[in-house]
């Protein structure tokens, strides 16, 4: 690919927008006979805890209408291993490398960010505030936008290179949030996490998800994504990365269109899993055919009549 | 493991609610017990599916599936030569490195699909292949003619006795199990199935495999949406480090 494609996210420089969303692509190992991982603009990893965690009980996962939910709850294998095992992994692939954080308290994000710090791998973090299916933390971090903030900072201040903030679509005023995380010093946003949801199966007359409600993902959520980055885009300055339900190379453009600097392919890649490198030479040809220099001309150009 | 476009060969209803499909795919090999997921055409779904493979002849790949939901019902109405993605082999599949003198396979249902394949392969190397089949009614004991062309010795239940003894197939096992020499037991069928199936492994001290079939999104050990437990109660994802399990290692 040319440096047609190439995007920053602050000080993160990346080879093309095109990254695949948290908890979608596990830490890179499922995908890497299939294809060179380091294609993509960036991994950012399944959410990783001070503490490995089993996460939520089964069944976790359901399909709905042109989507899914799930309610997995996080189950990862914990920073220690994550360090010891995941990291060297996407580092010998020359995979570009931004790690999901999470927190069951405000001190373990900043613990959190202070361990992979020195990991010279780690090119950022992303701040998950935004999970709604955890009992400690999670999207309760994510809807008030003074905690929001105190855990962009503490983040910060533990984390010397970019810190991105995963922000819920289900507040009242996201820009509000967006706003607070903002002035805290996040050098990026990514939004949406997953939409809480839930499904019923009508004979047992029991929710369909052993933790009763879960995150709605998929094609179906992504109307909702694309007018919240489109409010974002316009009430920041600092880069939004836009995900929810990109299917296709037409969606990743919409979310150029509407305000994002770098878009995030998430559920797709349960669908197909070479859905990203698609996206990646879809873009490439895009912006040959309209003579662009540069995919950042696509940012924020939606036309608006009056 | 790949992502490829095929073509349906065939896709024919050869028992009540049970249909036979065939695809080429590129993979030279796969291990009995490993799946594709497959991707439907059409919108009455927005996830692939799982199946397990039972045969693999000159590039063609033969699955065998039961419409019990949305997505088989519709993979059933798809003719041939439609376009689909499958996506395969995946998983861990049945080991055999030792050649057991003989072979047990209990079915249950459209769960002798994968264990077609491991008939083929147990009897290709000399082990004596005894198949345990049990369903609701006659109606779920498919490719019996098959089977038994193979060499495939076949002892068959039902629960209302409309096909072989009236019961459950594991009581039959139970019932027969002590006149074959030194088994392994292989099994792939509902969750009912192989937990007494494991409780007979484990009583008998016979070594035992189970292939469990679960709810899957990913197929690829990604989604964390089809964890089983372990023995020690930890999850474990049914797709990757599954769906066949040592009885020692999987919680039922």
């Amino acid at each position: 690919m040319t440096s047609m494609l190439m995007t920053k996210i602050g000080s993160l420089e990346l080879k093309n927008p095109v990254m695949v969303a948290s908890g979608t692509y596990g830490y890179g190992e499922e995908f890497d006979d299939m294809y060179d991982i380091s294609k993509l603009g960036a991994v950012v990893t399944k959410g990783v805890s001070l503490k490995p965690r089993e996460g939520n009980p089964m069944p976790r996962v359901i399909e709905v209408a042109s989507g899914m939910l799930n309610a997995i709850g996080l189950a990862n294998v914990g920073i220690d291993n994550f360090l010891s095992e995941k990291l060297p992994f996407l580092v010998s692939r020359n995979a570009t490398v931004i790690v999901n954080i999470f927190g069951s308290t405000i001190d373990e994000y900043s613990e959190l960010a202070k361990l992979l710090d020195d990991h010279d791998g780690v090119s950022a973090v992303e701040v998950n505030i935004s999970c709604p299916n955890v009992k400690a933390g999670g999207v309760q971090f994510g809807t008030d936008p003074k905690v929001a903030a105190k855990i962009t900072k503490l983040v910060k201040k533990a984390f010397s290179k970019t810190v991105i903030v995963k922000l819920s679509p289900q507040v009242s005023d996201i820009c509000a949030i967006a706003k607070a995380v903002e002035d805290a010093g996040a050098d990026a946003l990514s939004l949406i996490n997953t939409i809480p949801a839930m499904a019923i199966d009508v004979d047992s007359r029991k929710p369909v998800l052993a933790n009763i409600t879960g995150g709605m993902s998929g094609p179906a959520v992504k109307p909702v994504a694309l007018k919240l980055v489109y409010d974002v885009a316009r009430s920041v300055r600092i880069p939004v990365v836009g995900l929810g339900g990109i299917m296709t190379t037409d969606d990743a453009l919409e979310f150029l269109l509407a305000g994002a600097s770098a878009v995030q392919i998430g559920t797709a890649n349960f669908v197909n899993p070479k859905v990203a490198l698609d996206v990646i030479s879809g873009m490439d040809s895009y912006c040959r055919k309209l003579n662009l220099s540069s995919v950042q001309e696509v940012v924020g150009a939606l036309e608006i009549q009056n | 493991m790949d992502d490829q476009k095929t073509k349906i060969i065939s896709n024919d209803r050869i028992a009540d609610q049970i249909f036979r499909m065939r695809f080429k795919v590129d993979w030279a090999s796969f291990i009995p017990g490993q799946f594709v997921m497959i991707s439907i055409p059409g919108d009455a779904t927005f996830l692939r599916r799982p199946f397990g493979i039972a045969s693999l002849n000159d590039g063609v790949a033969e699955i065998f599936y039961k419409t019990v939901g949305a997505g088989t019902r519709a993979l059933s109405s798809i003719p041939k030569e439609t376009s689909i993605t499958v996506l395969g082999p995946c998983g861990h599949g049945f080991q055999v490195d030792s050649l057991p003198t003989t072979s047990i396979l209990v079915a249950g249902g459209y769960g002798v699909s994968p264990l077609f394949g491991l008939a083929v392969k147990l009897l290709e190397r000399g082990s004596d292949v005894q198949m345990f089949f049990g369903g609701m009614s006659a109606d779920d004991l498919f490719l019996l003619d098959e089977l038994r062309a193979l060499g495939v010795r076949l002892h068959l239940a039902t629960e209302d006795g409309s096909e072989g003894t009236k019961g459950l197939v594991t009581d039959l096992l139970l019932q027969e199990l002590d006149g074959f020499a030194s088994p392994h037991i292989f099994a792939c069928g509902p969750d009912g199935l192989l937990k007494a199936v494991a409780e007979i492994g484990k009583q008998k001290g016979i070594a035992t495999q189970v292939s469990l079939e679960r709810y899957m999104a990913c197929g690829i050990g990604v989604c964390l949406g089809c964890a089983c437990k372990n023995s020690d109660g930890k999850f474990v994802r049914t797709c990757r480090e599954g769906p066949v399990f040592d009885i020692n290692d999987v919680e039922l």
